[in-house]
């Protein structure tokens, strides 16, 4: 039945090698169970990859439906499932990004959605400083160009090795540390530009 | 050490993965130049600031979209045969027989080699020759049962047996009547055998 949602009792319990036998033999349910599992992830990555909620949405579909379409390749001695599905989503992600970039370029984006998990007993002055920070570092990242962009996102967002983005952007490695040093190092100037503006006016 | 280069250091720095000397020089530099001391301040404010996001919530009900859109595309599924016989053996068994080819041909001689083929295909065409034989003749009496069983649902009994005298005179013909035999030179033989003899025999006076 196309409503109904999967138990969270069942969710919680249930793993992917539970699920993937089942889907792999064509239970509609196993596999939304499974999709319910990963959704949180992939729209994540697809958010910060798009920098738009609605895109996000559609890239997050476009995966799931990769993946099912593909779920036949994947082996157990590979690795974890939800790591090898996060290869396919952000594979897919770096394409998409790729194709629509000068798309990209002409339409707005939606509100900063990226914000910082607040440090305990935090004073109200350096909560408000931390958002503000976060809201600058997230503008400057969707200004990088994107040969820097995509490193950082994978680095910084991701947790990918230097390796690991390496072989995924096909790019070599020295170039890989080099653009994430760069890319952190436009955003640091920003701040430290907003910084000196804000000490200008305030003097 | 210059800016530029401390510029490039700072992620190493940030990560404790410099050599010990270039983080001493890199140190000594920041100590003294104010604007690359703020420089690296705030290059560890982002990370921290890029490594702190916290996972974002999906839309409520993406999840089910998301499973229904996948279902409803056709899946391909791969079949995959039980035995798959690796790469470089199958390279292996055909050279093999490229060798085995080549001397075969190499003793026997390209003209006999040739001959060897021509009867293969005569032999071939005798016996499909034969079998279409055969088909016309059950067909035959299948028209000839069909025609009695008809004549009897009509209730005429004469006719019955008038056909059934017919089917008796027409088996005595095929009694007669030699089967084909696969032997050069017959003339008895049906159009198909004719045919691959006239095959063979062509075949020797061009050699």
């Amino acid at each position: 039945m196309a409503g109904e949602i999967p138990c969270l009792q069942v969710l919680l319990t249930t793993t992917d090698s539970d699920l993937l036998p089942a889907c792999r033999g064509g239970d509609d349910a196993a596999w939304r169970s499974l999709v319910e599992l990963h959704t949180r992830k992939v729209f994540g990555l697809a958010y910060r990859f798009t920098g738009r909620v609605d895109e996000a949405e559609d890239l997050t579909q476009e995966v799931f439906v990769k993946v099912y379409q593909t779920l036949h390749k994947y082996r157990e001695a590979d690795g974890p499932f939800g790591a090898w599905l996060m290869a396919v989503a952000r594979n897919h992600a770096i394409d998409h990004y790729r194709r629509g970039r000068q798309e990209r370029a002409r339409r707005t984006e939606d509100p900063i959605v990226l914000e910082t998990a607040p440090a305990r007993e935090e004073h109200p002055i350096a909560g408000l400083e931390r958002e503000e920070r976060a809201r600058l570092v997230h503008r400057g990242l969707r200004a990088l160009p994107p040969e820097l962009r995509l490193p950082l996102i994978l680095c910084d967002l991701q947790g990918l090795s230097y390796d690991e983005i390496a072989k995924s952007l096909e790019v070599p490695l020295g170039t890989v540390k080099s653009r994430i040093n760069r890319a952190r190092l436009e955003l640091a100037k920003r701040l430290l530009g907003r910084r000196h503006e804000l000490a200008g006016g305030a003097s | 050490m210059d800016c530029h280069r401390a510029e490039e250091l700072l992620s190493d720095r940030l990560f404790g993965s410099l050599h010990p000397i270039l983080a001493a020089e890199l140190e000594a530099h920041l100590a003294g130049c104010e604007a690359c001391r703020q420089l690296a301040e705030a290059f560890a404010e982002v990370v921290a600031a890029l490594h702190s996001a916290p996972e974002l919530d999906a839309p409520v009900g993406l999840a089910e979209r998301a499973a229904l859109a996948a279902l409803a595309r056709p899946r391909t599924i791969e079949i995959r045969p039980a035995f798959v016989l690796p790469h470089w053996l199958n390279a292996a068994a055909a050279g093999l027989a490229l060798i085995a080819l080549g001397a075969t041909l190499a003793l026997v001689g390209p003209e006999r080699g040739a001959r060897a083929a021509q009867r293969l295909v005569g032999q071939t065409v005798t016996a499909g020759s034969g079998l279409m034989e055969r088909k016309d003749r059950l067909l035959e009496d299948v028209r000839v049962l069909g025609v009695v069983l008809s004549t009897a649902f009509e209730g005429r009994i004469e006719r019955v047996n008038e056909r059934v005298n017919d089917y008796k005179r027409l088996l005595e013909r095929r009694k007669a009547t030699p089967q084909p035999e696969p032997k050069q030179g017959s003339e008895t033989r049906p159009p198909g055998v004719q045919m691959a003899a006239a095959f063979r025999t062509g075949a020797g006076s061009g050699s």
